[in-house]
């Protein structure tokens, strides 16, 4: 069993560091994306909004998922207003674990 | 499948990355095989700040968060299967995460 995990995990860990790896063998390929810096931008944060859809895609409309929107919405609040990555995590996280363990639980 | 989908953002960060990670070399191999989420975040940030990040400059930032990485998983697995094991909404830091990096994202669209 912990040679079938092992084995398991190595093959992600293989896939990661493989697509890490991948656009910088190619960059001489790719480097006309460089003239789009638009594009530039805007690929990671597609992949990003999609991972984020993922994320709530599944949220039900119960009071544990309108926490979990109002916590995304601080989230978003917070960046905008002080645009530092710790505090735009950490707050609406403390937040979101606070009412779901002491409040709903 | 959906691990191979999900490591796709990788291709997508590293297609807006092609030369700006400077000459082939071990650091520039540790530095594309250090590219995780939060080290794309900090790089784009560092890069809107301070203009063109060098490839020490990035070895310096990347290293850091794989040190900073290795002891806080070491250190979040000890609690979480001891102290927090009970505490429930954790992942949730990964969504805000990666809403903070849209919204950078959107941010330097909105202002190109």
């Amino acid at each position: 069993m912990i040679r079938i995990d092992f084995i398991f995990l190595f093959i992600l860990a293989l896939i990661t560091l493989t697509s890490r790896l991948i656009p910088f063998v190619f960059e001489s390929k790719l480097s006309f994306i460089q003239k789009f810096q638009k594009t530039q931008i805007l690929l990671p944060t597609l992949f990003m909004l999609w991972l984020v859809y993922l994320g709530l895609k599944q949220t039900p409309l119960d009071p544990q998922g309108i926490l979990k929107y109002a916590c995304v919405l601080l989230v978003g609040f917070t960046h905008l207003w002080k645009n530092n990555f710790l505090l735009s995590i950490l707050i609406p996280t403390l937040v979101y674990c606070f009412f779901l363990n002491i409040i709903f639980s | 499948m959906m691990v191979v989908l999900l490591n796709m953002r990788h291709l997508a960060y590293g297609m807006s990355l092609v030369r700006q990670m400077g000459s082939w070399n071990i650091i520039k191999l540790y530095n594309i095989l250090t590219l995780t989420d939060e080290n794309y975040g900090m790089f784009q940030k560092y890069k809107r700040e301070y203009g063109k990040l060098s490839q020490w400059d990035t070895f310096k930032v990347f290293s850091l968060s794989h040190i900073y990485w290795t002891f806080g998983c070491t250190f979040g697995a000890i609690l979480g299967s001891g102290l927090l094991s009970n505490l429930k909404g954790l992942e949730f830091s990964l969504l805000a995460l990666f809403l903070c990096i849209v919204i950078d994202g959107l941010k330097q669209l909105y202002n190109s």
